[in-house]
This record gives structure tokens, sequence and C-alpha cells, in this order.
């Protein structure tokens, strides 16, 4: 075992704080999502990879001038797909139409790749090389945020819309059409953009270190936990202060009887589900610059996500900011310490907490 | 006066269980109905079916000539009804206020009812207005279930057994406030356990027994009519 200076323990903490943040980012929407909709959102991290992606695409249209011609043939196919599915739906089946879809999509692809030997697929799913960008600044990165999040806000709105919804109440098939999503994007995100890491670039004036007291503190790391603390005030403002915030808790006291005075209980799940996604985004975008942009980072860290949820309680907001921050210190002194035992020292203590207290520190039910 | 709300020979299963069998009643404008009937006989039932939180598999209700056998939950809200529950329900980890606020509804016509006009008919719970519903007295949280009713502007107000455990003098006090909302002209189905206040406050009275109408009567003729007492009521 190494021993820590008082110089080791300050940087230890600065760091293990900026860690806390992105996983709080990463996981009040994880627990959100739970709270309101009870389900277990295995996809959720792949939300968190998927933005940084699209960040990283965007970065690459603002300051390295990628064509943006992929993405508007996919707009076209896709509009065009959808209204096809519209107009047969008027004279046919849905199962017969989306038959005749796929027949069809099976013609065309057969035809494309033997005469002009090209795959049809790539017309939904184009390949979109991207490479590193180093000029970037500050509104280049809002900007590709604001993207990213509203992209990934609108796939959680669709995969809540067209299939969880349709699933009730039964969990096993929720965690199977989460986990399915969960390897599309990541499948759909290596077949997109390829299997490079990336890092994503730190704007002015984020990409430097203060210097505290003869200790280097890397800015961008301050930048993470700002991000977090506007974040986590916003939701608990916006849940326990406006009128929107009282319908969600209604809705998770008595669905029923919400719709019963009129609360349209559909759009309030859609919302929660747009949200989480949102705030998995904005770890990810945040985070891209600092954990890199790479296949397999999802899986990496949903982990994580989940001991936070687990020491903290699902469902709870003031739960998911205890469970980060002890997450984040446990992490950063654990691995300092016991290099070797890094994973045991997360989750040895989870396991206890859960032994003794199964609905989390902060846990309701 | 015309029909408000036609439930129209209704067949309303839970799973397997057969639980109203061909059952139909109507509201009109303005007045006040009395369903009555034993201990699970299918009265709570009948008002799952006109909310749609239960929809009946065969037959139709309208509302406002309107059919909204399989409407949504919400839309029947919105387009009227107010469904002041059996048991309350009301949101418990909500304040009084916000149990009041989720129900407003938005309309194009002027509300009648606000939080003011809500804590005008209950002043208990204005003096209340920052608790969380769960920790209120079952009357007071009676009181908050009407008044979140009544938020949602309704032109019908189905009230399930609001006197359920009550003590006298608040049953005296929901019976009050039943009967000003009666003189507004607000359509009411009372169900009750209690005859003795249902026959007070209704003008008409249907009883229920096994999910079937089997007495549809005045409450002068009903409280009249040993036979009908004694065989679906149980009092002599
Ligand atoms: N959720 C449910 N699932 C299955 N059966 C139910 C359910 N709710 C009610 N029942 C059954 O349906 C029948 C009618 O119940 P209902 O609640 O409509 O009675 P009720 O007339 O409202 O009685 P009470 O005066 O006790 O409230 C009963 O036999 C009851 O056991
Ligand atoms: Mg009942």
């Amino acid at each position: 075992m190494t021993t820590l200076s008082f110089t080791n323990i300050l940087v230890l903490s600065y760091n293990s704080l900026s860690y806390a943040a992105i996983l709080f980012l990463l996981a009040s929407g994880l627990s959100l999502i739970f709270g309101v909709m009870r389900i277990v959102n295995l996809a959720h991290a792949a939300f968190f990879l998927f933005a940084g992606y699209l960040a990283l695409e965007f970065y690459n249209i603002i300051f390295g001038s990628l064509s943006l011609m992929p993405r508007i043939i996919q707009l076209v196919s896709w509009t065009l797909l959808y209204f096809a599915w519209r107009g047969l739906n008027l004279y046919v089946a849905p199962r017969h139409a989306a038959l005749a879809l796929l027949l069809t999509y099976i013609v065309m692809e057969t035809l494309c790749s033997l005469v002009w030997s090209f795959r049809f697929f790539e017309l939904f799913f184009p390949h979109v090389p991207v490479k590193p960008v180093d000029r970037i600044n500050f509104a280049g990165m809002i900007t590709a945020i604001l993207v990213a999040l509203a992209i990934a806000a609108l796939c959680g709105m669709f995969i809540e819309r067209f299939f969880l919804r349709r699933l009730g109440q039964d969990t096993l098939s929720q965690v199977l059409v989460t986990i399915g999503f969960a390897f599309i994007l990541q499948d759909g995100s290596l077949y997109t953009w390829g299997g490079d890491n990336f890092m994503l670039k730190q704007p002015w004036p984020l990409n430097f270190s203060a210097v505290v007291w003869g200790l280097s503190l890397p800015q961008y790391r301050a930048f993470m936990i700002v991000i977090a603390v506007v974040v986590a005030a916003a939701l608990f403002l916006g849940i326990e202060r406006t009128r929107l915030g009282a319908i969600m808790r209604a809705a998770v006291d008595d669905p029923e009887m919400a719709r019963g005075i009129g609360i349209n209980t559909n759009v309030v799940q859609m919302a929660i589900f747009a949200i989480g996604a949102l705030l998995a985004a904005t770890g990810g975008v945040v985070g891209g610059a600092f954990f890199g942009v790479y296949p397999g980072l999802d899986f990496e860290i949903l982990p994580y996500a989940f001991a936070v949820v687990i020491i903290g309680g699902l469902g709870s907001l003031g739960g998911a900011v205890l469970g980060s921050i002890v997450v984040g210190f446990i992490e950063n002194f654990g691995t300092a310490l016991f290099p070797e035992l890094s994973y045991f020292a997360l989750f040895a203590p989870m396991a206890i907490i859960l032994a003794i207290k199964p609905t989390g520190l902060f846990g309701k039910g | 006066m015309s029909t408000l709300l036609s439930v129209e020979d209704i067949h309303t299963y839970y799973g397997d269980s057969y639980v109203l069998q061909g059952l139909s009643i109507h509201v009109d404008e303005g007045e006040t109905l009395g369903i009555l009937g034993r201990n699970g006989m299918g009265k709570t039932t009948l008002i799952n079916s006109i909310m749609g939180f239960v929809p009946p598999r065969r037959g139709a209700i309208h509302f406002r000539g309107e059919d909204i056998t399989t409407a949504n939950s919400f839309d029947i809200s919105k387009m009227g009804i107010g469904l002041c529950p059996q048991g309350r329900r009301v949101f418990p980890t909500l304040s009084v206020r916000e149990n009041l606020l989720v129900a407003q509804q938005e309309h194009d016509v002027g509300y009648r009812w606000d939080f003011k006009e809500v804590y005008e008919l209950f002043p208990r719970l204005g003096e209340r207005a920052g608790q969380r519903a769960g920790s209120l007295s079952g009357g007071e949280q009676q009181m908050l279930a009407v008044g979140r009713a009544l938020m949602t502007n309704p032109s019908c107000l189905i009230m399930d057994e609001p006197s359920e455990g009550l003590a006298p003098m608040i049953i005296q006090d929901i019976g009050n406030a039943i009967q000003s909302l009666k003189a507004e002209g607000l359509a009411v189905v009372l169900v009750e356990q209690n005859a003795a206040f249902a026959v007070k406050t209704v003008d008409r009275v249907c009883v229920i027994t096994n999910g079937k109408v089997v007495h549809e009567s005045s409450p002068g003729e009903l409280w009249a009519n040993e036979e009908v007492r004694r065989n679906h009521l149980g009092i002599g």
C-alpha cells in the first residue's frame, strides 16, 4: 500500500469530485427513469456513448468541414420510409405492411449490391468517417452539445413511444428491449463512426490547468463539476417546485388516479425518458473530453452508474448526488491506494450497503 | 332535461371474473343520482368502467352524446367527468396545494373552480395548503379528493363512498358541500353504502345487485319499499 501526501489527497479529492460530476449526470437519468417508470434502462449508458459520437461528428462538421450529405440522404430515406409505412397502413394491416417493406428491402439490397455495388442499408445508416478535431471553441462546443442532446432525447422518446410503452410492466421484456437497444446503439455507432479512439477537444479557456498553492488543477475538471451542480439544481427545482414536477410525482404516487384527473401519463413517461436520455447525453458529451469516446465505453461505465444508484437508492435525486460522490471518491482513492483491487474497493462497499439497507442509503420503497 | 351520461348495457370483467352483467344507468343534466348496493355488488366497478380504468367488454358509455366506452381516462376527465374515488386516493407525497394544482386543466371558457373557490368551500384545506396530503386526517383527505375533482371543472361529479370511515360531523360537512354543488346545477353521481345519508341528498336512486340494476325510483319510494331495502340493501 502506498501512502499519500497531503497534496496527493487534495489532488485526488479534486479528481474524485469531477469524476463524481460525470457519474451524477449519467446516474441521475437512470434513477429518474426508474423512479417514475419502474424501468431499469440498460440502454442508458449507450446514450452516453452515442452522444459523445454525435458531438464528435458535429465538431467535424463545424470545425473540420465534414460533409452533411450522408445525413441529408439518411433523413430523406427515413422520411420516405415513414411515409411508405403510413401509406401502406391505409390499405393493409400493419403486419402485412411490415412484411411488404421487409420484402422490398431484401429486393433492393440484392439489386443494389449486384447492379450498382453499394449497400442499400447505407441509405439508412451511412458510414460517416470522422477525424480528431484540434481546433475547437466554446461556442462550437455548446452548439455540438445542444444538437447531440436534442438527437439523443428524440431517440429516447422514440424507444419509449414505440417499444417500452407497448410492454407495460413486464420486467423481463423491458430488460431485453433496453439491452437490445444498448447493442443497436453500440454497433450502430461502431458501423457509422468506426472503431478508433477519439478524444473530444477541450476548448479554450478550459484546456489549461490552474495553479493553486503549487497544485496544478485542470480547469476542465472544474467545468465538469459546475455543469453537474447546475444540472442537479435545475433537476431539483424542476421536480420539487414546478407544476410539471408535481405532475410527475403524482404519476409516481398513483398513475391510474393521475389519469383520472386528466394527466396524460403517456406524455409524462415519454418526457421522463427524453430527460433521462438528455442527462446521459450531457454526461457523454462533457465526459467525452475526459474519458474519450471509444467502442465499449458504455458497458465500461454502466456498472459505475449502477453502483451510484444502488448506493444512493434508485429513484432519489439526493441519493444520486451522494452515491456519485461516494463512488467518485472510492474509485479515485481506491485506484491510488490499491491499484490491483480498484473494482473490489468499489463493489465491496456496494454489496455491504445492499446487504444492510437493500433500498440504498436514500431509497424510499 | 337532456341526458348527460348514459351507460348502456355494459358487461365488465376483471380477468375471468364477470362483474357487471348488463348494467344500464343514465344521469340527466343537473341531476343527483344515488347508487346503492351492498359490498362487492359492482358499484366501484361501474365507476371504473365509466372512467376508463376498466373498460367494459360489451355495451357502450356516452357522455354528452360522445362515445367514451374505450376512451383514455385522461380524455374522459378532460371532457368533464370529475372523479372523487373510493378510498380518496389523494397523492400522498404531494402537498395539499400541489394535489389541487396537478388537477387544474386548461379551459377556453372561464374557470368556475380555482384554488380560491376550493378553499372557500373547504377552509380546512386552505389552512393546510403546504402540508403533505398523506399526513392529513381522513376527513381532510376526503375534502381534498372532492376539491381535486372540482379543480378539473367537471360537468358531472362522481363520488364513490365519500362518507366511508368518517365521523358524523364530517359526513355532515361533506353532505353540505354536495348540496351546494347541487344547487349550482352540477350533476352528481353519489355511490353510497350509507343509504340514510344518500337518500337525504339525491334526486333518484338505482340499487345494484350482482352487477345489475334491480331497482330504480325516487329516494322516498325506496325508503318506503321494505322488500328492496331488506333484500338488496340489508336494512330492515
Ligand atoms: N381489481 C379487481 N380484480 C378482481 N376482482 C375485483 C377487483 N376489484 C373488485 N373485484 C371484485 O368485483 C366485485 C365488485 O367489486 P366492487 O369494488 O365494484 O364492489 P363495490 O360495490 O364497490 O363494493 P364496496 O361497497 O365494498 O366498495 C367484487 O366481487 C370484487 O371482489
Ligand atoms: Mg366500492
